[in-house]
């Protein structure tokens, strides 16, 4: 559900940019442009990128309406600010994921312990016994 | 609770673009009034920071009438918002795992204990189990005294042990003219398993009286006597151990329960004695008081039982009233076997 939602509101937020922003050829040549477009391949790049699939495609079409309107200083200013605030939305998410990924294997590790130690214990409590039988036993002649 | 209000926040953001920002007052409360953003402002203070940057810049496009601007802002303020949201997410996840991984090691610190535990209580079970079979072998041994026929069993017993007491007397120097004719009695009575007791037992005490013979040839005990010492009173039945005085044995079995002198405990002792022939062995009967009478008796029925067999005298009993010791438990220090 959460997945749908954020999907929404990025489609909602790429439908409301792409609309104000034409087509076009001419490839921005300003130094924060090629800073993002870095940024963004190399968080397209990581093997988990697939869980921030959403803000990354915002960030995509951000960049590319900075391009499109190349000349226009305060609507390029506005899509790199949307392609920053998606980009670091995205390391955020994937961060997430990770410490998620990390609970649940920490979660079945601390399980699979518990279980070992549950049998330790009752392995011990065993051979407590034993020795205490053979307490009994050795204080009788 | 803070992943269905992240839930909210998001869903608040997309009905947020469609409104855009004629309603911004509005829009404005549920975004950062909702408690899901009070979290990002508490643990993602710039990522908040930002958002509140874009919404103001939002607010002033939307003063200078322009709507485009006004809605790339509050698109910016959203994402940098949800942003913050996630990372609150994060913090609380990690915060998770941080409990988990302190629980993770209480786990395992109890299970390391348990497991030292375990081996320790093992290794008790073990040494008494190896003690047990050694006194249940021992008594085998002791008992063809009172038997005309020997069983398989105690055969068996016997036969390693003449067997180990003539390859530790060869090791010590024993010459084949004295080694060969008790190995010849052993083969002929594992051949044939009908031996009677009395030419059994005559065999073993012929071993032990070789081994006994050999180490007496030395003025005072070989370098490892003590280790053989233990090794042999354990193999016998006795609990044994070094000490500063000497190998200190001990046995609770000198006595029946009904206080009668144990033949067998007391022809293994004998048999001890005999196979390490150095100094004197000074054993004390524990007993719960001095004057008791009943313990007098039954102390002086042991004297006298181990007199005719110690015809050096290396042997002296007294009793000692203790509590450290269960009644008619005795315990004797070969002095003469210490390691330096």
């Amino acid at each position: 559900m959460r997945a749908a939602l954020e999907a929404l509101i990025l489609v909602g937020v790429a439908c409301a940019f792409s609309a104000s922003s034409g087509l076009a050829d001419e490839a921005t040549s300003s130094a924060e442009a090629v800073q993002l477009q870095t940024r963004l391949a190399r968080l397209e790049a990581r093997g988990d990128a697939v869980h921030a699939k959403g803000a990354l495609e915002q960030a995509r079409r951000a960049l590319q309406s900075a391009s499109d309107a190349a000349g226009d200083d305060e609507r390029v200013s506005r899509a790199e600010g949307i392609a920053r605030a998606a980009m670091v939305l995205a390391e955020r998410q994937l961060e997430r994921r990770r410490s998620q990924d990390d609970l649940a294997t920490t979660q079945a590790r601390l399980a699979a312990i518990r279980e070992q130690a549950d049998a330790q214990r009752r392995a011990l409590e065993t051979l407590m016994r034993d020795r205490a039988s053979i307490a009994r036993q050795e204080v009788q002649p | 609770m803070l992943r269905v209000s992240s839930l909210l926040l998001i869903a608040a953001s997309a009905a947020g673009l469609g409104c855009a920002a004629q309603q911004s007052a509005r829009t404005s409360d549920a975004l950062f009034g909702s408690p899901v953003a009070a979290l990002a402002r508490d643990h993602a203070p710039d990522l908040y920071a930002q958002a509140e940057i874009a919404w103001e810049k939002a607010e002033a496009a939307l003063r200078r009438k322009d709507q485009q601007a006004a809605d790339e802002h509050l698109t910016e303020a959203h994402l940098w918002l949800a942003a913050g949201a996630v990372e609150a997410e994060r913090i609380q996840l990690d915060r998770e795992l941080a409990e988990l991984q302190l629980e993770e090691e209480r786990w395992a610190r109890q299970l390391g204990r348990d497991q030292e535990a375990s081996a320790a209580v093992a290794r008790d079970i073990s040494r008494y189990e190896a003690r047990a079979v050694a006194l249940r072998e021992a008594d085998r041994i002791s008992a063809i005294e009172g038997s005309s026929a020997v069983s398989g069993a105690t055969l068996d017993a016997v036969l390693t042990r003449v067997r180990f007491n003539l390859a530790l007397a060869e090791a010590l120097g024993a010459p084949d003219a004295r080694l060969s004719p008790l190995r010849d009695r052993a083969e002929t009575m594992a051949r044939k398993p009908s031996e009677s007791a009395g030419s059994v037992e005559a065999l073993l005490l012929s071993s032990e009286g070789l081994l006994g013979e050999i180490r007496g040839d030395w003025p005072e005990p070989r370098p490892g006597s003590s280790t053989e010492l233990v090794e042999t009173a354990v193999v016998l039945g006795f609990v044994a151990g070094r000490a500063g005085n000497g190998v200190v044995i001990r046995s609770e079995r000198f006595f029946s329960s009904s206080g009668q002198v144990s033949n067998a405990t007391v022809k293994r002792f004998q048999g001890l004695v005999d196979a390490f022939p150095h100094g004197p062995v000074a054993c004390q009967v524990a007993v719960p008081e001095l004057r008791s009478e009943a313990w007098t008796q039954r102390v002086a029925q042991l004297v006298a039982r181990l007199r005719p067999m110690d015809d050096r005298a290396r042997v002296s009993t007294s009793m000692i009233a203790t509590q450290s010791l269960s009644a008619g438990a005795v315990q004797c220090t070969f002095a003469a076997y210490k390691e330096p």
